[in-house]
């Protein structure tokens, strides 16, 4: 369980410049959920994040883990930051070894393990993101961009986090590559039980992904629910500069057109389904 | 082929390109196309169709290893005409940050034409008509790395716009960017292409974009697969969904409609069409409205 | 941490100091730094005061923004200071075991902190005046006639307008690795400074890769902006010496002509 308290980042906390980045943001997540996170560039959820995962001490709050305080003084961060694992964005950049193989094992040497326990950590994530292991003794900036990002989501995969926060790991892939590292994602939620944190832009991937979602706005929390919850309120999301997929939107025109459909569709799968129960009742 | 040659501004005549130090599948087999003056053309593809190094070929970047590529009927491979061609076709990168040169927006906007040894009078007007197109004169005097990815994806748009070229080609200008900045270069490139008569190619893998051209070319393995307007295009949800790319929603769920046996088409573009064409079937039906 | 780092401070205003040709500041700047070297005589350095004073005022920059620019020098002075006033040979002022203090050596360590104060403060408001294009623009100009003896002026601006550009961007990458390999449970903090250099390699090498990336991308990108050096090439803002450079120039002669003077006095009156 991941509980934060009145947490608050501020930038620059002492200059002419200050900007509060986080401001009194309350939550509380359950393990083994799906969360998803949104919010525009600057909404602080990036912060947030980090936050989390032992990377950017808050200026004020509490984060707690399973009962253990982050940034506390009896807390030992590197071993914290074990158990959070944080995919940044963009995180084929930090890739930085002659091989794939000694990537992927950054992490759990780091972790002090001994040999055969790394190298099975390192088969293991490798093969959950789907790199064969044919590629593991070739060298990281040989492979395309998808297999590029899938290696180090695998060097985070490695140290066998119990949460594992992802910001945009999408980003900058097209649709086949998006799908691909989708779909790991969520395999490995489904098979690991573990937690997922999942920062994006596309309200459609949340919306296929998510158990809940937290709204990030201007530093502070605008939502936190289930997401059917969440895409009923396409007004108070398009306020903010967010949106509902494209789909939730068809739905709700429908809607007020007199079309009997009912509320909380968010996926095509559902709406087609909705659909066409209606339109085949009425036929008969 | 359309050989309309008045009304082409570039002409892409089966160009095949293979890189030579990698074996990755970036190359061109065969590739035939054309851009017509003053229109919104989208190339669509997924990563590693081609579409990048197709991009290259159009301004001279690259130069096809058989084949040619003519821009305003001049050879690309003609190097002493490198500048002409570099000066008529602008491009545009994914990362907004490695394309700004200048610590300055407005000298980063005056480079081009500072290199083209334009006189300084001119270099003013153009900077300031250009900052103007993109909607950034308020920031001329800022630093680019205070900016945010879309403001600086359109200092870099402003940046080929004072070369006064007469193609404006993207090469995925949206990938890194935000929602946010997304529609801001979304709407930036549609007032160009409207208002300014601005011809643009715009390479993407994402189907909101092209839906919004005026003609998409869909790549794949080095060649053009699928050629027309948006609608039809994207009506061809399973060979698209075949080749890894999307369709939109609204395309999507009329095809599944279609495929259940129901009176649909997949020729759907937008929320309004799919809304008008469900309610149709809807009443068709003897929905609700009893009238 | 690495973002409070800035370079090239400029502060962007309209003062009269502001206004004026890089080349002039430029050159004002060389004559400025040779003339403290020059004061023999705390009068000197008390016109040095003066004159600098008057510039900072008159560039309208609150002087607290000015004094910040010798907060990182501090330690460095006072090193420099301790040296001058230990090691000068010269009449004892107090001693105390092996340490010595001559007055000479008093002497020489206010000297030295006073000129290392000015020479900060001058080239200070230098870069706080001078926006870093200008700033390479007036270098590139004031380089051009040695062209002829094979100096490379554009290629010299182009690298330091282009350093300058991606400074910042590298910064914040670098912020972004480290986050990243942290994440990774890298530790920077603990070990000999042998295992510390080595925790660097999983920094360095994204950095350099990136680096590297982003000069090709640079590249093309330039190259499709029609970029062939500094041959034929005009320039948006061309620099122009107006009557304000006029009076620069004459406010430096005539600032040097009083320390001059105040050397020769305090020679004939005797004075340190």
């Amino acid at each position: 369980m991941i509980k934060l308290s009145d947490i608050c980042y501020t930038y620059m906390s002492d200059g002419p410049f200050e900007k509060a980045a986080v401001k009194n943001v309350n939550l509380t997540l359950n393990s083994g959920e799906f969360i998803g996170l949104m919010g525009h560039t600057g909404s602080g959820k990036s912060t947030l994040i980090q936050m989390i995962a032992g990377i950017v001490k808050p200026t004020s709050g509490k984060i707690a883990i399973d009962g253990q305080e982050l940034y506390a003084k009896n807390c030992d961060m590197r071993k914290m930051r074990f158990k959070t694992g944080l995919v940044m964005q963009y995180p084929e950049y930090q890739l930085f070894e002659e091989t794939v193989f000694k990537d992927i094992a950054f992490g759990p040497s780091n972790m002090g393990l001994s040999e055969d326990e790394i190298k099975r950590r390192v088969f293991f994530a490798a093969n959950l993101v789907g790199i064969g292991d044919e590629l593991l003794e070739k060298s990281p900036f040989e492979l395309s961009g998808g297999q590029k990002r899938r290696v180090a989501i695998a060097g985070v995969l490695a140290m066998e986090p119990e949460i594992l926060i992802l910001d945009e790991p999408t980003a900058g892939l097209d649709p086949a590559g998006r799908d691909e590292i989708l779909c790991k994602i969520k395999d490995m939620h489904q098979r690991l039980g573990i937690t997922v944190i999942l920062v994006s832009h596309s309200m459609e991937d949340l919306a296929n992904l998510t158990d809940r979602i937290v709204v990030m706005n201007h530093g502070e929390l605008a939502m936190f629910d289930k997401t059917a919850e969440i895409f009923k309120h396409s007004e108070e999301l398009k306020r903010i500069g967010l949106s509902v997929p494209q789909i939730t939107e068809v739905c709700s025109r429908l809607s007020e057109a007199g079309f009997p459909i009912a509320e909380g569709i968010y996926t095509v799968e559902m709406a087609r389904a909705e659909i066409e129960r209606i339109l085949k009742s009425e036929k008969s | 082929m359309d050989t309309n040659t008045k009304d082409t501004v570039i002409d892409v005549n089966n160009v095949e390109f293979l890189y030579e130090e990698t074996d990755t599948a970036q190359v061109l087999k065969g590739i035939t196309l054309n851009v017509r003056r003053g229109e919104f053309l989208a190339v669509l593809g997924h990563n590693g169709s081609g579409k990048s190094t197709l991009a290259k070929h159009l301004n001279a970047i690259l130069v096809p290893q058989t084949g040619n590529v003519t821009v305003e009927g001049f050879d690309t491979a003609d190097e002493n005409l490198l500048y002409k061609i570099r000066q008529r076709v602008g491009m545009v990168f994914q990362n907004p940050d490695n394309q700004l040169v200048a610590t300055i927006v407005e000298e980063d906007v005056a480079f081009a034409p500072e290199n083209l040894g334009v006189p300084q009078a001119e270099i003013k007007k153009r900077v300031e008509y250009a900052l103007d197109a993109v909607n950034m004169t308020e920031y001329k005097e800022h630093a680019p790395h205070m900016l945010s990815g879309g403001q600086k994806q359109r200092i870099a748009i402003a940046g080929i716009l004072a070369m006064k070229p007469d193609v404006l080609v993207m090469d995925e200008p949206t990938a890194m960017l935000d929602p946010v900045g997304r529609r801001e270069i979304m709407e930036t490139v549609k007032k160009l292409n409207r208002e300014e008569n601005m011809t643009v190619v715009m390479i993407t893998h994402f189907m909101e974009e092209a839906a919004e051209a005026d003609r998409v070319i869909v790549m794949d393995h080095g060649k053009s697969i699928m050629e027309g307007a948006p609608k039809e295009v994207f009506s061809r949800v399973e060979e698209l969904k075949k080749i890894g790319l999307d369709v939109p929603q609204t395309t999507e769920l009329c095809f599944l409609l279609k495929k259940s046996g129901l009176d649909f088409d997949a020729n759907i573009l937008t929320i309004d069409e799919c809304v008008n064409k469900v309610m149709s079937v809807y009443n068709s039906k003897g929905g609700a409205t009893n009238d | 941490m690495l973002k409070d780092i800035t370079l090239g401070q400029y502060f962007p205003g309209k003062s009269f100091i502001h206004n004026l040709d890089p080349r002039t500041k430029i050159l004002c700047i060389v004559i400025y730094i040779t003339v403290i070297f020059l004061i023999k005589s705390f009068l000197g350095y008390a016109a040095l005061a003066i004159f600098t004073a008057l510039c900072v005022f008159s560039s309208k920059i609150p002087v607290k923004f000015v004094l910040r620019g010798l907060k990182p020098i501090m330690m460095f002075v006072a090193i420099t200071a301790l040296f001058n006033l230990f090691l000068t040979n010269g009449r004892v002022a107090w001693q105390w075991g092996f340490l010595t203090i001559t007055y000479e050596g008093i002497t020489l360590a206010i000297f030295m902190v006073l000129r290392l104060f000015f020479l900060v403060l001058g080239t200070s408001l230098l870069t706080l005046t001078t926006s870093p294009i200008a700033l390479t623009d007036g270098i590139e100009n004031l380089l051009s006639p040695l062209k002829r003896i094979g100096v490379p002026a554009h290629e010299l601006a182009m690298m330091m307008t282009i350093a300058l550009r991606f400074v910042p961007t590298l910064l914040e990458e670098t912020d972004k690795i480290i986050k990243a390999q942290t994440a990774r449970g890298a530790d920077f903090e603990s070990g000999n400074l042998i295992s510390r250099a080595k925790a660097m390699i999983p920094i360095l090498i994204p950095l350099f890769i990136s680096a590297f990336r982003r000069a090709d991308d640079l590249a093309v990108a330039m190259e499709c902006r029609c970029y062939r050096g500094g041959e034929n090439r005009t320039r948006l803002r061309a620099l122009k010496m107006s009557y304000r450079d006029g009076f620069g120039f004459g406010a430096i002669i005539l600032f040097t002509a009083i320390i001059i003077l105040t050397n020769i006095l305090s020679g004939r009156l005797g004075l340190v």
